[in-house]
Parts: structure tokens; C-alpha cells; sequence
């Protein structure tokens, strides 16, 4: 639902475009996330203002500090409440040559959403995940992020986006640490060194940081994928095929990453081959064949069971 | 983002990639010096008019080793499609253009460093006696070859044929450079008047000038899928 309130992240980059679009001013001290019903600055997630606004929500605030919050809290419901979906396709085609790639796809994605995409081998999905990403423009039609038009290069809206390939988008000679400041540079991330070596504890990759990313397992430059597509805190992730040549303990960690994304609250897209693995990670499903999409539905109305059924009747109808 | 400094960075990156792998300046300082052996054999220049070959040896050298140089510099992006996702970055993506003509003009002229010293000795010919005018052919000239080449590379990037068009493209394009260049060293060598040769100055400089606004406009659709 557009504008629904749930788990959200306040980064100091948002709450300062926050402020200046005349929202409440973020109070010192406050950083990063943020719990339960409401989004409340970490720098303020004392155990009394957890037990004040999700005990009881109703009850007026006492202090200062926590009239502080429910004016910020105000302006973050008023600008969820205003928000535009985080990716809007409308009518998109792409061709080349002859060849239709995406036909006339059209979808709507809120803030938070996980979208799984199926689709057998040449149905567009590649191509559409990079339309959404700016890499590929539409013969016809737009896409937008966060209400700004992709193809237009807008620095705000490839802020927004994160993408993560079967390609690594990793440089063989240079360590980790060095791959992800790159990246963190180009983004203009504040204090890129406490990010990058944050992002590495956070995927297991810390006690390997200054080691050339060469001499890495698939399994590892996944993960070093996953810290770079998150360098610059993109609200929105793509990924295409990210399971692709894991083993099976680097396909679980991949797993546990994903889970914990989506309940930061990030939009993600993915495209997968596995269909019980995107039906559990998705929050919604759609499947792509011949460039359209011919089943779009929440991930929760899937019959685990009967989804490969479908998936080949669906596929087998228009594709083959 | 500013313009400058994502140029930099992307610079700075690739001068990184460089000084790990040392893959473009050993390979083509070893094709330079080659080249600049091969013409030490190929005319008896102790004896003779080393002159009349030294400044046309010296940027052949220079345009060989730089055609190896200009050719690697993107495929450094193409293994794990790295150019995908700096285009992803929200900088002006002439920037990049721009920060990888930089490296690979710092790492010509690394290589340089190491080609018109073996100049000296092979041909003969002191090349460096009219210092600084010497130094500004060398500059302009290698800048021309840089943005051209930079740009043909870019455009290359993804053709099997890569390795035979590169330098099939870049040196008729950037023939008005060499010439240009080679005049005002012959001319420097010769001792000729600065008056002389001052136009190729000029010339140079007005190629150069094309060379880097033209990749500045097009490199954008040149790099969109």
C-alpha cells in the first residue's frame, strides 16, 4: 500500500533531504534506524521511548527530546503518506532489431516490496532489471524511481539503486577494501572507510579486506557484491540472478542477507531460476515469458506445491 | 559529484589497476623499445643522418606502445562488467571518459620517460636539447593520441575484432597529431627557428582541443546499451 508505515531507515543523507524539503529538522545524535511501528531515530531508541511509543502510542509525550521525535515522526508520516512508488514502469518496450526483449511491461512497486521474477531463459527479465536501473533505455515508455525518471541520468534516482548481477562489477587486482571505496567514492559516501570496513564485517569479508579480490571463491565475491551494491545505501536493490554458482552455504548466506534487507524495508527485485527459494523471498511474483509478464501475484497466494505446475503451463503456453 | 573529481577517482582507480598488475607500461614500454631497436638496425644511424629519423622513429615507437596501452585500459571494465556498474554511479558519464584519458595519459607518459632516453642512445641524437619545446610537443602530442585513442578503446570495448580495430581506427584519426608532432621535433632537432615550426604548434594544439570536446559530447551515447 502507498505510504504504508512500517520499518523504515532514517540515514543522515535522507534526513537532511528531509529537513530541507521543510520537514522537522533531525535532532543531534540520531543516525541511522529505527523499530517497530514507528521511525524513530536510533540515536533515540532508549528502552523508555520504546516502551513509551510502542506500548503505548497514544500517550503525549513528556520531555523535550521526545516532543523532538514525534515532530520528526510527524514529517516522516507526512512524507510516507506523499511518497511515490519506488519503481513505476509504464509501458515499457525494448527492442533490438526485430527482436521485442520487453513488451509493453507495466508495474508498480511500493517501498519494501520484494518482487521475484521467473521466466525462462530470453524472456527480457535482464533486460527490464536494466531499465530499471538506467543501464538500458526503453524503445518506448518510462520508468521511474522514486518518482524521478530513470533514463534521464538523474543523479537522485541512480542514487537510489543498488544492483547486484551474476557479474561481480568487482576489479580482480584490487583488494576488497579498495573495490568498495572505489565505489563508495563515486557515490560521494561520507567517511567511505568506516563504511566500506563496516559493510565487510557485516558480510564476513573483514579478515580478508586487504586480500586481492582474485583470489576469491564465488561464494565470497557474491558477498563482496552484495557490500558494493550497498555502498551508497541504495533504498532500492536488483538483483539478477544473484544465486547463481553459490554452493549451497554461500546460497544460504546470500539468503540470510536478502531476508534481512527486505526487513529493513528495502524494495528489491529479483530475478531467479529457483522457484521455491523466490516464492519464500518474495513478498510478490510475477513471471515473464516472450517480454510480458503472464502471472502477477502476492508471493502469499502461491501454493509452494503447485507454483511449478503453473510456472510450466504458464511457460509452456507462451513460449514454447 | 563533481566532474573533476569522479574523473580523478576513476584515474586514481586505474592507475591503482596499473601499478598492481603492471600489464601497460611493461608491455608497451618493451614494444617501444623494441620498435626503437629495430629502427637502430634497420639504418646505419651512427653514420648517417640520424637526424632525419630520429623525431619520425621516436613517435612511431610512441604511437605503438600507446595503441597497446589504449586498447587494455577498457578491458580492465569489461572483466566482471565493472563499466555497468560505474555507470550506475550518479556522475556525468563523460567523467569517466575523462578520468580514464588521464590514467592512460600519465601512463604514456611513464612510458615515454623510458622511450626518448633509448631514443638518445639508439639514434644518436641529442632529442631533449631544446628542452621545455620538446617537452610540449611531446605533452600536446601525447595528449592528442590519448583522446582519440581513449575514445576508439571505449568504443571497441565490446567487438571480438577489438585488438585489429583499434589501431585501425585510432591512427588514420590521429594521423594530423603525428604529423604534426613529428614536424616540430624534426624541426627542434634541426635547429630550425621556432618561427618555423610554430604553426604544427598550433596545429597540434587545435586537434587537441577537437579531440577532447568531441569525446566530451558523444562519449555519453557512445557507452548507453
Amino acid at each position: 500500500m502507498r505510504g504504508a508505515l512500517g520499518l523504515e531507515r532514517l540515514t543522515p543523507r535522507k534526513a537532511q533531504n528531509l529537513s530541507k524539503s521543510g520537514h522537522a529538522p533531525l535532532p543531534s545524535g540520531a543516525s541511522s534506524i529505527i523499530c517497530y511501528k514507528y521511525y524513530i531515530p536510533a540515536g533515540f531508541l532508549t528502552r523508555d521511548i520504546r516502551q513509551a511509543w510502542v506500548g503505548r502510542p497514544e500517550k503525549s509525550p513528556q520531555t523535550t527530546g521526545q516532543k523532538d521525535i514525534i515532530r520528526v515522526l510527524r514529517g516522516w508520516m507526512e512524507q510516507a503518506n506523499s511518497a511515490p512508488p519506488a519503481v513505476e514502469i509504464v509501458s515499457v518496450v525494448k527492442r533490438f532489431g526485430y527482436l521485442t526483449a520487453v513488451d509493453g511491461v507495466s508495474l508498480t512497486l511500493e517501498k519494501g516490496e520484494f518482487l521475484t521474477i521467473f521466466g525462462p531463459n530470453g524472456a527480457g527479465k535482464t533486460t527490464l532489471i536494466k531499465i530499471m536501473a538506467g543501464l538500458t533505455n526503453p524503445s518506448s515508455g518510462s520508468a521511474r524511481i522514486n518518482g524521478r525518471p530513470v533514463q534521464d541520468h538523474d543523479d537522485e534516482a541512480r542514487r537510489d539503486i543498488g544492483l547486484i548481477s551474476h557479474q561481480t562489477f568487482t576489479y580482480g587486482q584490487l583488494t576488497a577494501m579498495e573495490n568498495l571505496l572505489f565505489f563508495a567514492r563515486l557515490y560521494g559516501v561520507e567517511e567511505p572507510s568506516a563504511r566500506c570496513q563496516g559493510l565487510l564485517e557485516e558480510v564476513g569479508l573483514s579478515k580478508r579486506s586487504h586480500e586481492p579480490v582474485r583470489s576469491f571463491s564465488r561464494g565470497m565475491l557474491q558477498r563482496l557484491s552484495i557490500a558494493r551494491a550497498l555502498v551508497h545505501d541504495p533504498s532500492i536493490l536488483l538483483l539478477d540472478e544473484p544465486f547463481t554458482g553459490l554452493d549451497q552455504h554461500a546460497a544460504e548466506t546470500l539468503k540470510r542477507q536478502l531476508r534481512r534487507l527486505k526487513d529493513e524495508r528495502r524494495t528489491l527485485v529479483m530475478i531467479t531460476h529457483n522457484l521455491e527459494q523466490g516464492v519464500a523471498l518474495g513478498t510478490r511474483v510475477v513471471l515473464q515469458v516472450a517480454g510480458k509478464f503472464v502471472l502477477d501475484t502476492p508471493a502469499e497466494s502461491i501454493d509452494p506445491v503447485q507454483f511449478g505446475k503453473v510456472y510450466f503451463e504458464k511457460v509452456g503456453q507462451e513460449h514454447y | 559529484m563533481g566532474f573533476i573529481e569522479s574523473a580523478l577517482i576513476i584515474a586514481k582507480k586505474d592507475l591503482a589497476l596499473e601499478i598492481r598488475g603492471k600489464e601497460i607500461v611493461t608491455t608497451s614500454v618493451f614494444f617501444a623499445l623494441l620498435t626503437i631497436l629495430v629502427f637502430g638496425f634497420a639504418f646505419d644511424l651512427a653514420h648517417s643522418q640520424g637526424h632525419q629519423f630520429a623525431a619520425g622513429g621516436l613517435w612511431v615507437a610512441i604511437l605503438f606502445s600507446g595503441a597497446l596501452t589504449m586498447n587494455r585500459s577498457f578491458l580492465y571494465e569489461k572483466d566482471n562488467d565493472c563499466l555497468s556498474a560505474i555507470l550506475l554511479a550518479p556522475v556525468d558519464r563523460s567523467s569517466i571518459y575523462f578520468g580514464k584519458m588521464a590514467a592512460n595519459f600519465t601512463l604514456m607518459l611513464a612510458a615515454e620517460a623510458f622511450i626518448v632516453p633509448v631514443s638518445i642512445v639508439i639514434f644518436n641524437v641529442n632529442l631533449m636539447e631544446r628542452f621545455w619545446l620538446q617537452v610540449a610537443a611531446l605533452l600536446l602530442g601525447t595528449l592528442g593520441f590519448t583522446a582519440v585513442g581513449t575514445l576508439v578503446a571505449a568504443m571497441s570495448v565490446n567487438l571480438r575484432v577489438r585488438e585489429m580495430l583499434g589501431p585501425l581506427l585510432t591512427l588514420p584519426v590521429v594521423a594530423p597529431v603525428l604529423i604534426a608532432s613529428v614536424e616540430i621535433s624534426t624541426g627542434l632537432i634541426r635547429g630550425d627557428e621556432l618561427d618555423q615550426f610554430i604553426v604544427w604548434y598550433q596545429a597540434l594544439v587545435a586537434f587537441d582541443v577537437i579531440y577532447l570536446v568531441v569525446p566530451w559530447l558523444v562519449f555519453e551515447k557512445l557507452v548507453e546499451q
